[in-house]
């Protein structure tokens, strides 16, 4: 399952959703607003995308777990909207029968997401700015 | 007097800070044939908006959703935007 949403991730339903009887490894990973950049302390952060291209990255992106590991079951959600620090801004979850591969398949997801989604933060900061933090060139297919 | 019509505009979408400084989603771009290659579409952007698109932020092309090189030819029935540096994840 990938989604790109304004509303608040619950992790716990996240792995609820992913938990699957025939799988013993279950990984799941989480990034959230951190209070500090090397911009100075951060409030919080917001998150713009091109939700139609991320949407069709992302199902790229899950097939290739697929067809790579043996996994069981996926889940790829990444926020847009204004983050407050703590929030959880995307969670990649992966189970699967044996840990290399949850490890594997979950590192592969969070790893391009980062490098192929169309998805910019703006950090605000305490001192009362607002900076575009400065990103990577996207990864083509 | 050459006449504009639907099919020479281009509409350019617009993310993150190019959004930002042009206060717009997108970008309304006239061309004189019913093509144009990305290349000369980034040197038309470069002239009209230099302090953005010259001297600030390198950015690539995506057409219909995938990212495209200079090379190829956009008409104005496809979707064209504008991919600054990304930070997501």
């Amino acid at each position: 399952m990938i989604s790109i949403t304004k509303d608040v991730i619950d992790q716990l339903k996240i792995l609820d959703q992913i938990k699957d009887d025939s799988s013993g490894a279950l990984v799941l990973f989480t990034g959230s607003v951190r209070n500090n950049s090397s911009k100075g302390k951060v409030m919080g952060i917001f998150y713009e995308a091109y939700e139609e291209m991320v949407g069709e990255i992302l199902k790229k992106i899950e097939k290739e777990i697929f067809k790579n590991w043996s996994v069981k079951k996926f889940i790829a959600i990444h926020r847009t909207g204004y983050l407050k620090v703590g929030e959880i801004s995307v969670i990649v979850g992966v189970s699967s029968e044996h840990r290399k591969d949850a490890f594997e398949a979950c590192n592969y997801g969070i790893d391009n997401i980062k490098k192929r989604c169309p998805i910019w933060k703006k950090e605000k900061m305490q001192s009362g700015n607002s900076e575009w933090v400065e990103g990577v060139m996207i990864s083509g297919e | 007097m050459k006449n504009f019509t639907e099919d020479r505009i281009l509409r350019i979408k617009l993310f993150g800070i190019f959004r930002e400084k042009l206060k717009s989603n997108n970008l309304i771009i006239r061309i004189n044939d019913n093509s144009i290659s990305l290349k000369d579409l980034r040197k038309n952007l470069e002239e009209s908006y230099p302090s953005l698109f010259m001297n600030g932020i390198y950015f690539v092309f995506a057409v219909n959703k995938v990212i495209r090189n200079d090379n190829v030819e956009v008409t104005p029935h496809d979707e064209i935007a504008v991919i600054p540096p990304i930070s997501g994840g």
